[in-house]
């Protein structure tokens, strides 16, 4: 695939030069372990040597094993709410393997904002998520909503033997899976419609127009709906999200070729 | 599952607090309006909450948010 490479940013040994934004990333999160930080300076070359890196405008690599080490945007490593940095809210389990919510009141806000925060949220954007955890139900693992609930832009891992996404409208748009393992990806690159992609094949091809920008931010494993407040809580275990402008096919492909590599390496793959 | 019931005054206290680095309460109400909170939080780092009574949680029925289904 092309662009997708060893980094001369890959690995830090001696004498090789160090990618400043991963080690950037490594430090604000408190990464010690050598094998995470080699697994992080993967992540960052690869999206850079594939020219992905810049259509990522936050990406939470869930490594370090504790909330305070999860809660990072790798884009932009500070702890303020301005730089989509996370806030888990409610019970969580936190591990080398991820983040993993309690089905019961966990969920997290990113503070990504599709209208504020993307050139063109309508036309351009994708929103993805790596789930280690396999279950069936109203469980609703990525979503952002409008006020007025006719443009969302969701991913549901699986629902009623179901993966079900939107992307700026409001229809439950579904396709049978068996299971809820992996990485999704939806990403519209236009008007005329959105993808669904799991482990890198487009799973759902929807022909809709953007509705509306969606003025409130993305959360995980929840959903947070005004008037209503936070519901359908997830129990599925995170390892890696991301937003930012639409991806094609090629550009999906090749960004879960290399969200699945990091997962390797840091043993953690599904 | 035993989750740890809170009064109003309780919930009001812990809502977006910290119970760890990087992670903060939130109170919920289960399918009888009781606020409580979950195991991970009562396990974090505040004190005081580990002494609070447990009740068997049942949650509110889930709505849907998807076009085509009620809300």
């Amino acid at each position: 695939m092309i662009g997708i490479g060893i980094s001369i940013f890959n690995r830090k040994a001696t004498g090789e030069p160090v990618d400043p934004d991963a080690q950037a990333f490594i430090d604000a999160a408190g990464i010690t372990d050598p094998d995470q930080q080699d697994a992080v300076y993967y992540l960052f070359g690869a999206l850079k040597d594939a020219d992905l890196y810049n259509s990522l405008y936050a990406f939470w690599p869930m490594v370090g094993g504790s909330a305070d080490s999860h809660k990072f945007n790798a884009k932009d490593p500070q702890d303020t709410d301005e730089a989509f940095r996370l806030l888990f809210a409610g019970g969580w389990t936190h591990s080398s393997t991820g983040a993993k919510p309690n089905a019961v009141n966990g969920w997290a806000n990113t503070f990504f904002i599709p209208q504020d925060h993307l050139p063109d949220d309508q036309n351009s954007n994708h929103s993805s998520i790596y789930l280690r955890t396999n279950a069936n139900g109203t469980f609703l693992d990525m979503v952002a909503l409008n006020t007025a609930l006719d443009s969302q832009q969701q991913i549901y891992g699986r629902i009623g033997g179901n993966a079900r996404a939107t992307n700026h409208d409001a229809v439950a748009n579904i396709v049978a899976t068996a299971d809820s393992l992996g990485y999704y990806i939806n990403s519209r690159v236009d008007a005329s419609g959105f993808k669904l992609y799991k482990n890198g094949t487009s799973i759902l091809s929807v022909s809709v127009a953007p509705v509306a920008s969606i003025e409130n931010s993305f959360t995980l494993s929840a959903g947070n709906v005004p008037g209503v407040g936070v519901i359908q809580f997830s129990p599925r275990e995170v390892a890696f999200a991301s937003t930012g402008v639409g991806l094609d096919a090629i550009q999906a492909t090749n960004l879960r070729t290399i969200v699945q590599q990091y997962q390797t390496l840091l043993g953690r793959q599904v | 599952m035993t989750v740890t019931l809170l009064t109003p005054e309780q919930k009001g206290l812990l809502i977006w607090q910290p119970y760890e680095p990087g992670a903060v309460f939130f109170p919920i109400q289960d399918k009888d309006n009781n606020w409580i909170i979950s195991a991970e939080e009562v396990n974090g780092q505040v004190q005081w909450v580990k002494e609070l009574p447990g009740i068997e949680y049942e949650a509110k029925p889930v709505a849907e948010i998807s076009n085509n289904q009620s809300l």
